[in-house]
């Protein structure tokens, strides 16, 4: 078992070792550096000439090691992470890596969990009602529901959404976490009150896309256990239905979903990730999407090692739990 | 003028000398259409004077709850705290004149606060929270509003200056008794330390070098309240404009000299450029509101500064708002917020959006107003001339031969149906279509001056067969047929950047109409702003915006003539290998220098036609079409300028003066102060 296990965790460390390398390759590709879009903004917002614009950019680009081959670059970064745990400096935010991942990844996870707790009960009711009621209308709507949260983009979703809420009742919460009034004071149900007013419009469509897997997944299996002769067994003692299915035959049909947990976490954080670019609210997305964009390299290379080590972790988890329950993994 | 028209008969004769049947196919030069009026309002110019002056008046005023601070003991009297000649606005030359006290003005930016070191190049996070950071030597963002009486820089934190009699000195005489936001003296000795120790100072990355004024420019304090500048050349009146934001802005030198590492021995560069970060409140200003909260990500708060240099026609200290609030959010939010009511200022730039913002404001319950200003956005494509910085292989090259060809540049300009392409992104008269060089709504544009080749596809055709070009294959595009690319199709790619929807939908006019003449445009969306591919010099044809530049070419000529090695952006060579320049580029370097050398400023508006004539006759740069932009303000506020351009001398949150604006008391009400009471670094 401890063989599997140091074996899984090597493969899983040598795994993040190429993520991070191709990742930081892989933003390498557009011309430019975060240095070329500085100059950009001194030239269009503060009508700078091109030589000193050019020269304000050499600046930058010594300052934070722009200038060196890509692959110096790298290790420079890996390094220091590896060394010191230390992503390196936003360089448009002027501030550690680690630092503003850590204010937004808290507020992050929590709108992710929140999500994730919403998707999986509404969505396992749904596939209740939709296996019980098979074929009938409680089916139908479950699985219309399950289907348009599926199949409807995210991003389409919020777009509907902030363009009701910001044309046409012009709703005062859109965007941002807090009202100005709470911004600075310190928490209070008030304060939390006016965090659900921002966050809804997330939370609602996030949960939307969650449950659909859910109530899909739930409606499947429920109808495989409800086959099974141990529930005719359930019902021929007498029991009522609703203690046949939430009592007998829901926790069997549950195990798939459990097990899927251990993976689900980087999937929550990218069901919010778009969501919240669009509506803007100030989580790991808009901060990842912003990099982009201004080629803030440190920030999108430690989001993207960050997500990928969350995914694995999620999968050695998972690998253990499975070893553990099946001796011919732990054992081949 | 001469000039001007003797090269339009230089042309007339060049046409007809290409043989009758060539110039029998050839249609243009002509003049540019009008362009339908727009609905800016009745726009009213002021004379220089009128607008601002600097003098001392017989009573000031503030806020009554500033009085009763001052009474509490715990700030000097309003006289005591402005300069003894204070920069007093004329509110009578303001759409609703002099205001009341209070309120709160909301803005969102998608930039954030690097820190508050704008001596070493740090920005405040743009959105209009930089130009409140920063107060500069002059003042250009107003200058729209001037009449044609005088157009100059106005006062800043200079208040007059004077050139020495061979035009190499310019003296220039500071607020006298002026204070930072925290009662310290403002002096020459902010001006000197910026200029000594970071823009001298190779190891600062400060915005400006000392080549920017022209190289060997020296900067000598004369007395507390005086500096002299001396330049290498004589009456280098362009050096006027880039005294302005963002250039020549001094910060604090009581506070940031003791952080840098010449005057310190534990500090280190590196350790200077970040000394002030944002948190660190409030942050020291000579501008109207200081900094005073600051939450990463979520919000800026700033609130009046008691020791603001400006008063009005009346001698109340300005300004008249308490508060002014960033959200810290995106660009895109900065539309949203304010069109839902919950932000009080957004610039719509993007004319594919105008049609909403329109609609929006013509609801009875819109909480907004719209401010059209000038068509002074335009669009352009550009073909890279360069023989010396990138493509070095010979396909390369032969393309770059090809765009140094007047009749291809012609030919591209004339396949361009730019009035299509302009209704194409909005119908109405938001658009017209833009000739290139100088914009057609700035000051210094002469219609006679300018030639303008119009849609002519035919014309188009005949260019292109004339330069060889043949379709050898039967596919619709044009074939080379000599040279290393002979027996290919006519590929050249096209660079724009996705992140504005209004480049992307011009890209797809711009190769629609190329196909119709057998020119296949390769799009090339980039999903950065232009300048990264730009200094890769690897591209052969461009679609950006253009803004001030065109719109005030005097603050950055360079725009206009390859006077260095790096401009303009679409013929540029390497330090090693400048431009191979072609015959009309000489000229328009000659220009450049005899406009920057002109005092006299009639002149220099005879040279600029020059200019512009010469550029538009060498289809020196493809114009695709003039947008106007609005700026969308919060129906509270008053003394807003109908007609104010988004971008003109500078963006609009700089030239609306907002130190003049003010809410009916009625209405102040509507949005909260978070920080009623209270003055920065001045306990309750």
């Amino acid at each position: 078992m401890i063989g599997y296990l140091v074996k899984r965790a090597l493969s899983a460390l040598g795994l993040l070792f190429t993520i991070s390398i191709v990742s930081f390759m892989m933003l390498q590709i557009p011309d430019g550096d975060y240095a070329s879009y500085a100059k950009a903004l001194a030239i269009s917002q503060g009508g700078m000439s091109q030589q000193d614009a050019e020269a304000y950019a050499q600046d930058i680009r010594e300052r934070y090691g722009l200038d060196k081959p890509v692959l110096v670059q790298y290790f420079t970064w890996a390094g220091n992470i590896v060394t010191h745990g230390d992503f390196g400096p936003s360089f448009s935010y002027n501030k550690p890596v680690s630092a503003l991942v850590g204010e937004r990844l808290p507020r992050t996870l929590a709108i992710a969990l929140l999500c994730h707790l919403l998707a999986t009960t509404f969505g396992v009711s749904l596939g209740i009602i939709a296996a019980t009621q098979k074929h009938r209308m409680g089916d139908t709507i479950a699985s219309t529901v399950a289907f348009l949260g599926m199949t409807i983009p995210r991003f389409f979703m919020a777009l509907v959404i902030l363009y009701y809420l910001a044309f046409v009742v012009r709703w005062p919460y859109i965007g941002s976490l807090y009202s100005p009034q709470y911004v600075f004071a310190p928490f209070s149900p008030g304060k939390l009150w006016d965090f659900l007013l921002h966050v809804w419009p997330a939370v609602l469509i996030a949960t939307l896309g969650g449950l659909a897997y859910n109530a899909r997944v739930m409606r499947g299996n429920l109808l495989d256990v409800l086959r099974q002769p141990y529930v005719e067994a359930a019902r021929a003692k007498g029991l009522k239905e609703s203690t046949v299915i939430l009592k007998h035959a829901v926790p069997n049909a549950l195990h798939p979903l459990v097990m899927h947990q251990g993976v689900i976490l980087p999937y929550m954080i990218s069901g919010e990730l778009e969501v919240a670019i669009i509506l803007s609210i100030p989580t790991i997305g808009p901060l990842m999407f912003n990099a982009l964009t201004q080629q803030d390299i440190n920030v999108t290379s430690s989001i993207l090692l960050l997500l990928s080590a969350v995914l694995l972790l999620g999968n050695f988890l998972a690998d253990v739990a499975l070893a553990l329950l099946d001796p011919r993994i732990r054992l081949s | 003028m001469k000039s001007v028209l003797k090269s339009a008969c230089c042309l007339a004769v060049l046409t007809l000398a290409a043989g009758p049947g060539f110039a029998d196919n050839l249609v243009g030069p002509t003049t540019l259409p009008a362009a339908p009026p727009l609905p800016t309002g009745d726009v009213q110019k002021v004379d220089y004077d009128e607008l601002m002056s600097v003098k001392a008046l017989d009573h000031y005023s503030e806020p009554d709850w500033v009085t009763k601070l001052v009474e509490a003991g715990k700030l000097p009297p309003v006289q005591d705290r402005l300069p003894t000649k204070p920069i007093v606005m004329n509110m009578d030359v303001a759409p609703d004149g002099v205001g009341v006290y209070g309120g709160v003005l909301r803005h969102v930016t998608g930039g954030r606060p690097e820190g508050w070191n704008w001596d070493a190049g740090q920005h405040q996070g743009w959105g209009g929270l930089t130009m409140t950071a920063q107060e500069c030597l002059v003042s250009t963002g107003p200058m729209w509003e001037l009449s044609d009486k005088k157009i100059e820089p106005l006062p800043d934190l200079a208040t007059s200056w004077e050139w020495s009699k061979d035009g190499h000195q310019l003296t220039m005489h500071l607020l006298e008794g002026a204070k930072w936001s925290d009662g310290q003296p403002f002096s020459a000795d902010d001006v000197m330390f910026y200029w000594n120790d970071n823009v001298l100072d190779p190891q600062v990355p400060a915005r400006i070098t000392g080549d920017t004024l022209g190289k060997g420019t020296t900067l000598e304090k004369v007395d507390a309240n005086t500096i002299r500048f001396t330049f290498p050349q004589a009456f280098a009146v362009a050096n006027l404009y880039k005294l302005a934001y963002l250039n020549f802005c001094p910060g604090p030198e009581h506070i940031l000299k003791p952080l840098h590492p010449k005057y310190n021995a534990d500090a280190t560069y590196d350790s200077y450029v970040k000394a002030l970060k944002p948190e660190q409140v409030p942050w020291v200003t000579m501008g109207p509101w200081v900094v005073t909260q600051y939450s990463p990500d979520q919000y800026v708060v700033a609130r009046r500064n008691p020791y603001y240099f400006k008063v009005d026609n009346k001698g109340n200290q300005l300004p008249y708002l308490d508060e002014v609030q960033w959200r810290l959010s995106t660009w895109e939010d900065r539309d949203v917020q304010t069109l839902a009511g919950n932000a009080d200022w957004t610039n719509m730039e993007n004319p594919s959006i105008y049609l909403q913002g329109v609609r929006g404001a013509q609801d009875k319950n819109s909480p907004n107003k719209l401010y059209w200003g000038p068509r002074s956005l335009n669009w352009r494509l550009e073909a890279n001339m360069s023989k010396t910085c990138g493509a070095q292989d010979a396909d390369g090259q032969a393309i770059r031969d090809l765009n140094r060809k007047l009749d291809f540049r012609r030919a591209l300009t004339q396949a361009l149906d730019r009035q299509a392409m302009g209704q194409a992104l909005v119908r109405g008269p938001f658009t017209a279509p833009y000739p290139g060089g100088i914009n057609p709504e700035s000051g210094v544009f002469n219609t006679d001056a300018i030639a303008y080749y119009p849609y002519s596809p035919e014309t188009s055709k005949t260019l292109l067969a004339g330069l060889g070009f043949k379709d050898t294959d039967g596919d619709g595009i044009l074939n080379w047929t000599s040279g290393p690319l002979a027996g290919q199709n006519l590929d050249l790619d096209l660079h724009f950047t996705s992140q504005r929807t209004t480049d992307v939908a011009l890209a797809d006019s711009v190769v629609a109409m190329l196909h119709e003449v057998g020119i296949r445009a390769v799009p090339k969306p980039a999903p950065t702003l232009m300048d990264p591919v730009r200094d890769s010099c690897e591209w052969s044809l461009m679609i950006d915006r253009g803004d001030r530049s065109y719109q005030v070419p005097i603050t950055n000529l360079d725009t206009f003539a390859p006077v260095t090695y790096n401009v303009p952006v679409w013929h540029r060579g390497t330090p090693d290998r400048p431009q191979e320049l072609l015959p009309f580029e000489k000229k328009l370097v000659e220009l450049v220098d005899a406009i920057r050398a002109e005092p006299d400023s009639q002149k220099r508006t005879e040279l600029f036609s020059e200019l512009d004539h010469v550029f538009t006759e060498n289809v020196y740069q493809i114009g695709l079409i003039d947008a106007s932009s609005a700026m969308i303000v919060n129906n509270r506020f008053k003394n807003v300028v109908p007609g104010t351009p988004v971008l003109a001398y500078q963006f609009a949150e700089k030239g609306a003066m907002r130190e003049r604006f003010w809410i009916p008391k009625a209405e102040q009400s509507a949005v909260p102060e978070l920080q009623p009471g209270v003055l920065p670094g001045i306990s309750k």
